[in-house]
């Protein structure tokens, strides 16, 4: 998948989870709930829970191949539905109290399901001991996007609620256009923001593009690489790993006969990688792409 | 007459003897006689061979050329036989003879020329074959042989024709081993045939093949026969098979050993040791799949249906610059895919296919982009896959500057079957897009040059999601739009015209008695007297409220066990009624009235509360009455509880701490009561003075129960509280109820304070139902008579009990007072006209329990041993207390 793709993706996924997460609580009653802080959770928690889960899914299927894309979806799915929870309670809390506009709850809820899809990197690299630069940047990215995609998609909530042409989907257009603008700058926070990414250039789904969101990101032709060039039986199951250390990413190779090549040269040991160098394994060739830093 | 020579059809005068063009005699017949053998006439000086031999005659001059062909043929070249023939005086043999010195070939030049001699001394050539059948015997796929067809001519002059191999590819004639062969000859000829190893395939039937043979000395068929034996598998599993089919039978009972040997190729070798085509094309897939590459191949099997993953491949590149390029072959079905591809042009290489399962990738090389800049070279891939599935991809290479490998939105891409001609169209052949890679570039060489990537559009197939988000929406939204809300409750109305804009009522004097004055942000109200001034502030007027704009008064309503504040602007409480900030404050004035409304919307529930506000007359027909009215209704589909609060920080003149009178009670209340359901009064009294008799001051009157208003059931209130002040944040009951009077102890409570708080059932407001409450707030009058007065409600209903009350000043025990009841007005059971005094007291009250008759005024009076109160008159109407 393109990072263009994933961005699209990304949005109508959250519209379409939002979509469903109106059906949900309009089928489980839950405006219908006469607290207001219960009814609130339960709208956002079950928002959070099916968009965190969407855009979630998206972004596995571009950053993660075979079962760990469950096991992503996964913990997109709990973290979204407990900080939809938290915002939905805290928003309504503001509102209700301290008479904030309601966009604040909406924002604290996209915080969340953005925070969402790095938690699994967060926590794998903290578990494994790992760099977590990378995936902590992944999880500021994804709040960032939550952040402003809460905002945008809150501040026409007020408008469209209450609305007594449409009583019963007044909700619905509202929670869509908030998984819109959540999903899609969630999306856009990722790909704008991003360090550092792989361009399948030669290979199983030549163009597929990867953000480089792990202390170590491997190769391979086996489905637990996290970019897995099947098909090619010139590479190895594990054939090469890409590094993130000391702020600098290095390329190595994974003791292979067929070894790895960086610009055409065979390596011996983790090499730095540069913006714009040409990663052959086996017959596919990877483009390693990296953000420009100031300085 | 002409005359017509019988041998060549050509026309001759009609006096001439022989033919003018061959010598023929003519018999015409003014001739008789027999022929002339002009062959046999004797020249008029001979034709001298070079080897000394003299003709003499055209007869001798044949069978010299026939006898010495070389020497002949060579003196026809040379041109002495057309000199010869001109010296005759046969112009038509020396031109033959010219003509057929130009023959290409001599031997034929001189065939030619001998057969227009004027001679019949040669025969026709008559071709004799040495036999028209031959067996081969036993060959085998890999033999070459060779033999020959010996042919001879029986006759003369020269064989002419061609051997043609009819229906026998693996016979080639000749040394150039073409499947026609010309030949001529003049005794006999050997012809090579050779067996063509390659085109020997083995078969239990023998071979067989024709020779076609045509010439000028007749036609033959010669027939070929040869046994090629089939070559039995030779081991493994499939050991023993002579046929495809045993194969097959073999490989499907055995067919993980016979995987390998199909994966090895030995399957392949043993089909060409018997020089038949091997079915499967291109690389052998591995394991299993081998063996469903064969049965595909042979047709056992359906093959999967497979996608490519461009219809096109456009290439651009520098000259010298190496591209790649990788051609994906996919199946949705869970088989193997196996695929080989073709290029027609060199510039274009194609590696063997990379199978990995359902894929199989296909890389593509442009080696060196040749050194054309400027042009734009075109190939054509041809990709065989599963079943022999075929794909036509055209591929262009644009040679320029710039290096840009793209790729066209592989939407449409031919598939044909084997050996159907491969085509293009525009429609959609193909099925949905393998890949959609947008930018495939490799650079090798490491140049710097800037690289332009062309990306494709988003291919529509990604924008269906999309679209059906936007109609599941818009088809929830119409249906939201069109469906009917849920019904309500009992008391459910439709939202219609608003009945208070038409009320309509008759005063005695336009000019009112009160005013009322509004808080400008909250719209809480306060009232004031027209009439009388502030007895502390002559420079104001006498306030009936604590506030004159009530900003101490406020009303809670109560939703889903919320409390909000009317008037109090959040995000989710606005001003509206449909005019957003507008339906804060609008004003009725229609007819002279003095009435306002405030329309708040509480959006997270959809309640609405309209608060209605008006001057409206009172007892005396004067505007002295403050109606507060207020319409909650429900605008969502779902039920919500709600409730409402009033609190009127009750005041008069500078009297803050103001005791009540609650008729059918004894005493004032001074300190706190509360009342709810059936104990709350139909209304209560606040007196200014109420321990001055000859001067009681402005009495205030609270009306809260049984009166209606034109076209609105009223709901009842459920209780009520009368006491201190509480804090004007207080909320909906969660404060102290405290006694109004002044509290020395206290510095905050060294003066009095009181209000008046009324409470309307906190229940369930159903989808699209209204509610109405109201109450009203004026001025009453107490006309004093000595030491007594009487009190009674403003109006009463048909058939209804009531209180009439009566204050007494100065009371003693025992004193005695008696109420007067006219016709159409009855006490209540259990009710005497005389009241007693329990207790000695400055100020007491009585009441009595009455009730009411038909509708009409009535006027009620009462009297003590020592004083007479003046009359007051009860008015009983069915009609709303606008008359």
């Amino acid at each position: 998948m393109s990072f263009r793709l994933f961005i699209y993706y990304c949005a109508i996924c959250g519209g379409w989870a939002a979509f469903l997460a109106w059906g949900v609580a309009q089928g489980a009653g839950f405006r219908s709930i006469a607290n207001l802080y219960l009814r609130a959770t339960l709208i956002a928690g079950t928002l959070g829970l099916f968009v965190a889960a969407a855009v979630g899914a998206v972004d596995a299927w571009l950053n993660a191949g075979g079962s760990q894309r469950y096991v992503r979806v996964s913990t997109c799915l709990g973290v979204g539905l407990l900080g939809g929870m938290l915002g939905g309670f805290v928003g309504e809390f503001l509102h209700s109290t301290l008479h904030f506009p309601v966009f604040i709850g909406w924002m604290l809820t996209g915080i969340c399901v953005g925070a969402s899809i790095g938690v699994y990197d967060l926590l794998r690299s903290w578990r494994t001991g790992g760099d977590t630069r990378a995936p902590l940047k992944k999880t500021l990215n994804g709040i960032y996007g939550g952040l402003l995609g809460g905002f945008l998609g809150g501040l026409p909530f007020g408008l469209l609620m209450g609305s007594t042409a449409i009583p019963r989907t007044d909700l619905a257009l509202s929670l869509v256009v908030l998984g819109l603008c959540i999903g899609l700058l969630i999306g856009l926070a990722q790909v704008v923001l991003k360090e550092a990414w792989l361009r399948v250039v030669q290979g199983f789904r030549p163009g597929r593009e990867l953000l480089l969101v792990k202390g170590e990101t491997t190769i391979g032709r086996a489905e637990s690489c996290d970019l897995g060039l099947f098909g090619d039986n010139t590479i190895e199951r594990l054939h090469a790993r890409i590094l993130l250390q000391n702020r600098r990413y290095l390329l190595a190779d994974a003791d292979t006969p067929g070894g790895t090549f960086l610009n055409e040269e065979r390596i011996t040991a983790p090499t730095p990688l540069h913006s714009g160098d040409k990663i052959r394994v086996g017959n596919s060739v990877i483009e390693f792409g990296e953000r420009q830093r100031w300085k | 007459m002409v005359q017509t020579c019988s041998k060549c059809s050509r026309a001759n005068p009609a006096e001439a003897v022989y033919c003018y063009f061959d010598g023929f005699v003519l018999g015409g017949p003014s001739r008789p006689g027999g022929p002339v053998a002009v062959g046999a006439q004797v020249f008029a000086h001979p034709f001298v061979f070079p080897g000394g031999r003299q003709c003499r005659s055209f007869d001798e001059l044949a069978i010299a050329c026939q006898e010495e062909w070389a020497a002949a043929r060579d003196l026809l070249r040379q041109g002495y036989l057309e000199n010869f023939f001109g010296g005759l005086g046969r112009v038509d043999l020396a031109l033959a003879a010219k003509e057929a010195a130009k023959f290409p070939d001599a031997d034929l030049g001189l065939h030619q020329l001998l057969e227009k001699l004027p001679s019949q001394v040669l025969a026709e050539p008559r071709l004799a074959l040495e036999t028209q059948e031959i067996n081969l015997g036993v060959l085998e796929v890999g033999d070459r042989r060779q033999f020959y067809l010996h042919m001879e001519n029986q006759g003369m002059r020269l064989i002419s024709g061609t051997v043609t191999s009819v229906d026998a590819p693996w016979l080639t004639l000749g040394d150039a081993a073409a499947n026609q062969k010309h030949f001529h000859f003049l005794y006999e000829l050997d012809l090579p045939i050779h067996v063509r190893s390659d085109k020997l395939h083995a078969s239990s039937k023998p071979l067989e093949g024709h020779l076609e043979i045509e010439s000028n000395g007749g036609s033959f068929i010669v027939t070929v026969r040869a046994q090629v034996p089939v070559k039995p598998f030779p081991s493994g599993v499939l050991a023993g098979a002579k046929s495809p089919r045993q194969i097959a039978e073999k490989a499907k009972a055995h067919s993980k050993e016979a995987a390998a040997l199909f994966e090895s190729g030995a399957v392949a070798e043993w089909y060409k040791a018997n020089g038949w085509t091997y079915p499967v094309q291109g690389p052998a897939a591995s394991g299993l799949g081998a063996v469903q590459q064969f049965f595909e191949a042979l047709g056992l099997t359906a093959p999967p249906k497979v996608e490519i993953s461009t219809n096109r491949i456009d290439l651009c590149g520098a000259p010298g610059e190496r591209l790649h390029y990788t051609v994906v072959v996919k199946s949705e079905e869970k088989r193997p895919v196996y695929a080989h591809a073709v290029s027609n042009q060199p510039w274009l290489e194609v590696s063997p296919a990379k199978l990995a399962g359902r894929l199989a990738t296909i890389p593509l090389t442009v080696p060196s982009v040749p050194n054309h800049e400027g042009a734009t070279l075109t190939a054509k891939l041809i990709v065989q896959a599963n079943g022999n599935q075929r794909f036509l991809v055209p591929v262009t290479l644009q040679i320029g500057g710039s290096l840009v490998f793209g790729e066209t939105a592989p939407a449409a891409a031919s598939v044909t079957a084997a050996g159907e001609t491969p085509t293009l169209s525009e429609g959609a052949l193909l099925s949905a897009p393998i890949v959609a890679p947008s930018v495939i570039a490799a650079r090798t060489s490491g140049s710097s040059r800037r690289r332009r990537a062309i990306k494709p559009p988003l291919p529509w197939i990604h924008l269906v999601p999309a679209v059906l988000l936007v109609m599941a929406v818009l088809t929830a939204v119409v249906i939201d739009r069109f469906l009917p809300l849920p019904s309500g409750g009992t008391s459910k109305d439709e939202e219609g015209p608003n009945t208070a804009y038409d009320w309509t009522y008759i005063v005695k004097d336009p000019e009112p008695l009160l005013s009322v004055k509004f808080d400008p942000e909250r719209e809480r109200f306060g009232v004031e007297m027209t009439q009388e001034k502030d007895p502390d502030n002559p420079d104001r007027f006498k306030r009936l409220t604590y506030d004159n704009r009530g900003q101490s008064n406020n009303t809670v309503v109560k939703i889903d066990g919320y409390e909000y504040k009317f008037g109090e602007k959040t995000p989710s409480n606005v001003w509206g009624g449909g005019r957003g900030d507008r339906g804060k404050h609008v004003a009725i004035t229609r007819g002279g009235r003095r009435a306002w409304e405030s329309t708040m919307e509480f959006r997270a529930q959809k309640i609405d509360v309209v608060q209605h506000v008006e001057i409206i007359p009172g007892q005396t027909g004067y505007l002295d009455t403050l109606l507060v009215y207020y319409r909650l209704r429900n605008k969502d589909v779902h039920k919500h509880k709600v409730g409402i609060r009033v609190m009127i920080d009750t005041f008069i003149g500078a009297n803050d701490g103001v005791p009540f009178t609650i008729p059918g009670k004894k005493e004032f209340v001074d300190t706190k009561a509360e009342f709810s359901g059936r104990d709350i009064p139909d209304y209560i009294e606040a007196i200014e003075n109420p321990n001055d008799p000859k001067n009681p001051g402005t009495v205030a009157r609270l009306c809260l129960r049984h009166f209606t208003l034109p076209g609105i059931e009223l709901e009842d209130m459920d209780k009520l509280r009368i006491c201190r002040f509480p804090d004007p944040n207080a909320g909906w009951e969660d404060w102290p109820m405290e006694s109004m009077k002044p509290d020395d102890k206290d510095e905050a409570k060294d003066k009095g304070d009181s209000c008046v708080v009324m409470y309307w059932p906190y229940k369930d407001l159903l989808p699209g139902e209204t509610r109405h409450v109201a109450f009203t707030y004026g001025l009453g009058s107490l006309e004093v008579g000595g030491t007594l007065a009487l009190s009674v409600p403003s109006a009463v209903q048909p058939n209804r009990e009531f209180v009439v009350t009566a204050y007494v000043w100065d009371a003693n025990k025992g004193d005695k007072v008696t109420l007067t009841v006219p016709a159409g007005l009855q006490l209540a059971n259990g009710e005497s006209t005389a009241k007693i005094i329990e207790e000695d007291s400055p100020r007491t009250q009585v009441f009595w329990r009455l009730r009411s008759g038909r509708s009409g005024e009535y006027m009620l009076e009462a009297a003590t041993d020592k004083d007479k109160a003046k009359p007051k008159k009860v008015i009983v109407k069915p009609t709303s207390i606008f008359g």
